[in-house]
């Protein structure tokens, strides 16, 4: 049972990262229909600046800020660069956003090369438990992430902000007409998006080593755990995004770890054919 | 006219003869191309960078003693080197271009086996001599007697051997369940094999814990390891990751007897990445000589020749060095032999038959079973903090 519940932990923490990433696919679809593919490259460049923030600095607190902050206006950049042209005919939105993979990883390379960087944990041991072994990072990770995803939550049920994020997911017609700055609200889930995936590329770096291909492991997870989750719907996204981690980190204790992969988009496919818009809530549309 | 027409022709001719009777008088001189197709950049890198550091330096300290004198001229050596990115689809890319396009017959690496074993389709056929410590080609019988492809050159000791030390070690700590981690790819199962054979021959049960490529955080597989209650750990590869599998078995309290890996930095041990010493004994097998360690005069004194040549190569994976190094030199000295820089046949046969006194002892291919080099290697074993050699001697006569 502990070795059970210890594999439990080990997912939830790869979840959380997972979680970030979903809600940032899931809240930029909601309001654009755009399947924003390069999140996972976003994450990798989240996880650089916070790199270089803990070289210059020491402070994995100020990687952290800085890894969100960054990624934000790197969300506004892509938006008022590249997106908002594409808001129109969402496809072309999607194969802009591979077309990005490969730019964001050519710069990752050129920059950091292919080389793996790592920092000093911030925090290193662990806790026993009665056998059961909490690692501190994954602890804090685990903290970071709920607490951002907390808060992200609160703002879009609790502030007008958030009320007018899910009148534009609703009707994006009517909220204009009701003096919703549509455009803007757009692009603030780009930045908001953007800023997640940033916090999410700290929790990798803090878990272990970081190239310029460590998206690609994410985007793909990210995007399943959002589709389960139903594309637009935020809790939707960061339950099953938990639930994706606990299920790879039992596959990996119980199955044959090499089929890791295989036994979690399989598990992927099976939702996805039981109920093919997820298993959140009014998912066939945008639900915030 | 004709006069003139005729002396036209005379200075003409004078002209061109002249620089031929100068190069009659001075010898002459020709150029090989050597090739390299290396993990310059990506996961492998740590790997890819000491290889062809080697075949580099090999290459200029023959041209700086003037080159290699093969039937009346005097060849230099000429590097295009190539970067595969550690990717399959790069490294085949790169051997096309390396091959096909700049026609060079002699090429080193890519020196992970789950690369080459995509590359050599492209050298087979071209008849080029391939230098590569892939263990893929010893687990896929490409260097058997009875395999075609006579011109791919192993430049690592059997991994059977290799095993057999990586065992003897476990073993010394009075292990008796290993857990072996890797990526799921044909690296690792090149090397599975010999390692369960090994194991089994020692009494110690091997389990085998295969993980996706790419995985940075090790805790499931960690925590798998725990729980089928082994007391040993081996660690494949990548070497660059292995701060973060020991950081997890730390972390995850891991009650193990030792820690064993291949080619693995000591100081990984000595301050890991939980900044304190591990809490068990480490060791790293080494099928080559140590450059942090040498064990030898020689060993040292080339140590130092590498690091003034170039300072990236450091850390315990610049014993790569030593897939390429040594081999380059034994090429020329086979091509001097065979009497010939273009028929690859030829000198093929020349390098399988011969003895070469390296940096690394005597390198030669004297294993009936498989073109398997034998040469020098190493134990670096870690215990309280302390760091200790131990070399194990190439069997070439």
């Amino acid at each position: 049972m502990i070795l059970f519940l210890q594999h439990a932990l080990n997912g939830i923490s790869l979840g959380a990262v997972y979680a970030l990433i979903a809600v940032g696919i899931t809240l930029v679809y909601g309001l654009s229909r755009i399947i924003h593919f390069a999140v996972g490259e976003l994450v990798m460049l989240g996880a650089y600046v916070a790199w270089e923030t803990w070289r210059l600095t020491g402070s994995h607190t100020v990687g952290l800020a800085a890894a969100a902050a960054v990624l934000a206006v790197i969300g506004m950049i892509t938006e008022r660069g590249i997106f908002r042209f594409t808001l129109r005919e969402p496809l072309t939105g999607f194969i802009v956003s591979l077309g990005l993979i490969m730019i964001l990883q050519g710069i990752g390379i050129e920059i950091w090369s292919a080389d793996p960087r790592r920092a000093d944990p911030p925090l290193a041991g662990s806790w026993d438990v009665s056998g059961l072994i909490f690692r501190k990072q994954v602890a804090i990770n685990i903290g970071v992430s709920l607490l951002v995803l907390l808060a992200a939550y609160a703002v879009l049920m609790k502030t007008r902000y958030g009320k007018a994020v899910r009148a534009v997911a609703d009707d994006p017609s009517a909220a204009a007409l009701m003096g919703v700055p549509v455009r803007f609200i757009i692009m603030t889930t780009f930045i908001v998006g953007a800023a997640l995936a940033g916090v999410g590329g700290w929790v990798v770096l803090t878990n272990g080593s970081i190239s310029p291909f460590v998206g690609e492991a994410y985007l793909l997870r990210g995007f399943a755990v959002a589709l389960i989750g139903g594309l637009g719907n935020v809790q939707g996204a960061a339950v099953a995004g938990v639930g994706m981690g606990v299920a790879e980190s039992l596959a990996a204790g119980y199955g044959s770890p090499g089929w890791n992969d295989a036994y979690v988009f399989g598990i992927v496919i099976l939702i996805l054919l039981w109920r093919p818009t997820g298993l959140g809530r009014g998912s066939s549309g945008a639900h915030l | 006219m004709n006069h003139k027409r005729i002396l036209l022709k005379a200075i003409a001719v004078a002209a061109l003869a002249l620089p031929m009777a100068s190069a009659t008088a001075q010898g002459r001189t020709g150029v090989v191309k050597i090739g390299i197709n290396e993990m310059l950049s990506g996961m492998f890198v740590t790997v890819g960078v000491p290889a062809s550091a080697g075949v580099r330096l090999a290459v200029k300290e023959i041209n700086d003693k003037g080159g290699v004198s093969v039937g009346g001229t005097t060849y230099k050596f000429e590097i295009t080197e190539a970067d595969n990115k550690s990717s399959t689809a790069d490294a085949v890319a790169a051997m096309n271009k390396l091959v096909n396009d700049d026609k060079i017959k002699f090429v080193f690496g890519p020196t992970v086996g789950a690369l080459a074993s995509q590359s050599q389709e492209v050298v087979i056929p071209a008849k080029v001599i391939n230098f590569s410590a892939a263990t893929t080609w010893q687990s896929g019988g490409m260097l058997a007697p009875s395999s075609k492809a006579t011109l791919l050159m192993g430049t690592q000791m059997a991994v059977s051997a290799i095993s057999t030390i990586d065992i003897g070690a476990m073993k010394e700590y009075g292990v008796k369940k290993v857990a072996f981690i890797s990526p799921d790819d044909e690296t690792t199962k090149a090397n599975m094999v010999p390692f369960e054979t090994a194991a089994k021959a020692a009494g110690i049960e091997a389990i085998f814990i295969l993980h996706p490529p790419k995985t940075t955080d090790y805790s499931s597989f960690v925590t798998r390891a725990g729980g089928e209650k082994v007391d040993g750990i081996y660690f494949l590869y990548p070497q660059a990751n292995a701060p973060d599998i020991l950081r997890a078995i730390v972390e995850l309290k891991i009650p193990i007897k030792v820690f064993g890996g291949r080619a693995l930095d000591p100081q990984f041990a000595v301050k890991t990445a939980i900044g304190r010493p591990l809490p068990f004994p480490f060791y790293s097998t080494l099928n080559t000589p140590s450059i942090d360690y040498p064990g030898n005069a020689q060993v040292k004194a080339f140590a130092e020749r590498l690091r003034a040549f170039d300072p990236k190569v450091v850390g315990s994976t610049a014993n790569f060095v030593f897939f390429s190094y040594d081999f380059m030199h034994m090429l020329a000295e086979a091509m001097k032999i065979a009497g010939t820089v273009e028929d690859t046949e030829r000198i093929g046969k020349v390098l399988t038959s011969m003895t070469y006194s390296g940096v690394a002892g005597k390198i030669c291919y004297n294993n009936p079973a498989m073109r398997t080099a034998s040469l020098d290697g190493g134990l670096i074993y870690v215990r309280d903090g302390k760091i200790e050699g131990k070399t194990f001697p190439s069997s070439c006569k």
